[in-house]
């Protein structure tokens, strides 16, 4: 499915990162696999330190810490913010929303639209698709899109599958209407066949979590985890990337009339540095221009991955330039989407620590 | 679709075997080499020669090179 959008433009993005780093040397004793297997496994998929949420940490609590950042230093009013998203597969509470949870902390207007959306690793193209259609509306004017993820504690320690790349953190991007003629263009697929591929099989209504969920189980790898733990078929989301993932950034450069080689950037979500090459060479863009570097320093905490890749890698560069990016998310859905547009003059493109 | 050419595209998925010390009956699960990643790069290899898809499934079901070199050979 395709979208077009004039006159919007992102005005800012901020990363909020947990402190706390673990690397991955200090949890290779928990996973049963040799040492020497072990560092060829952290080489090919680029694992060094992830970034974890200490225990109580909530995806409201780097939300709500990275919009007083914007506040105190003037980045952000309060009043301005016409609609408030929180995409997130790891939500305070079953109910209320945690988008009024924020909305009620900091005293928003009432005239303001709080939703919370439950999507992962598409999670930053979805949210600007969602935020870009908002904005189609006359009443609203700037919206405050915040990516979020604790799901650390959700992988089991014994599990290699997941447990090195799994990261945790928060990502704010000011989403506005702009004078400027600039085109957006975006394309979402969804795949619900798919739907089990990645999923936490207990803790909600289907299989609520009790003392049997929480048993640790040994699949045929030799990982252990228990019903609430996170689980990944890893092969079929390795195979849905390889199929799926070239064919729709094809269909971007065809639908936005933009060469592979006028694009400065490729932003793509991050869930290993072997996924990332292999999607480079497949499209045959140099592996130079997708940076894969996200997993290795930080993790992968899903949808925040890509502003997490602009934050890192971007910088200044956004605020002082202008480039073009490509930006692509795929994953739990099964979803995948990709979105064509320039980005540059921002007032902010940074990570801070909570 | 060429036997001897699967094989060598197999043994590049590894680090450092020698093309020459596998052969159409080795069972490649056996292999010290073996692992989880070798069996991703495989699936990418077959992909990217030969158009076919394969998972994780049908490698589990494979035992040497050349019942998955048949498995390819059936979906071409």
């Amino acid at each position: 499915m395709d979208f077009i959008f004039k006159n919007k433009r992102v005005s800012g993005i901020l990363t909020i990162l947990p402190k706390k780093t673990v690397k991955f040397e200090e949890e290779m004793g928990n996973y049963s696999f040799s040492p020497a297997k072990c560092m060829k496994l952290k080489l090919a998929m680029g694992y060094n330190e992830h970034r974890i949420a200490e225990r109580g940490q909530c995806s409201s609590d780097f939300c709500k810490f990275g919009l007083q950042y914007l506040f105190d230093n003037g980045m952000l009013a309060k009043e301005e913010i016409d609609a408030l998203l929180f995409v997130s597969q790891s939500a305070d509470y079953y109910m209320p929303p945690t988008s009024n949870i924020i909305h009620g902390h900091f005293g928003l207007k009432q005239d303001c639209l709080c939703m919370d959306i439950n999507q992962g690793c598409a999670g930053f193209e979805l949210g600007l698709i969602q935020a870009f259609m908002m904005l189609e509306q006359p009443s609203i004017n700037k919206v405050v899109l915040m990516n979020a993820d604790v799901l650390s504690s959700k992988v089991s320690d014994q599990d290699r599958n997941s447990k090195p790349l799994i990261g945790d953190a928060a990502a704010i991007t000011i989403v506005e209407k702009c004078e400027a003629d600039n085109t957006v263009y975006a394309n979402i697929k969804m795949d619900g066949t798919g739907a089990m591929v990645l999923n936490i099989p207990a803790g909600g209504f289907r299989m609520p979590s009790t003392t049997e969920t929480a048993v640790m189980e040994q699949d045929a790898a030799g990982n252990f985890r228990s019903k609430n733990n996170l689980v990944m078929q890893g092969d079929e989301v390795f195979n849905f990337v390889q199929r799926e993932v070239p064919p729709m950034i094809e269909h971007l450069f065809e639908q936005s009339a933009v060469d592979r080689d006028d694009v400065d950037w490729y932003m793509f979500h991050q869930p290993n540095k072997f996924m990332l090459h292999k999607l480079a060479d497949k499209l045959g863009i140099s592996r130079d221009k997708m940076p894969a570097n996200i997993v290795e320093n930080f993790g992968n905490a899903s949808g925040v991955t890509v502003p997490t890749c602009i934050c890192y890698n971007l910088g200044d560069q956004l605020v002082k330039g202008k480039i073009k990016l490509c930006l692509a998310g795929f994953g739990v859905g099964l979803t995948w989407s990709s979105i064509m547009m320039e980005m540059g003059n921002l007032m902010f493109n940074q990570i801070i620590e909570y | 679709m060429d036997l001897q050419e699967f094989i060598n595209n197999f043994a590049e998925q590894f680090d450092d075997i020698d093309a020459s010390t596998l052969a159409a009956n080795t069972n490649f699960k056996d292999l010290e080499e073996w692992n989880s990643l070798v069996a991703l790069s495989v699936i990418a290899m077959i992909d990217e020669e030969y158009d076919v898809t394969v998972k994780g499934d049908d490698i589990r079901k494979s035992t040497t090179i050349e019942e998955l070199f048949n498995t390819v050979k059936e979906r071409m």
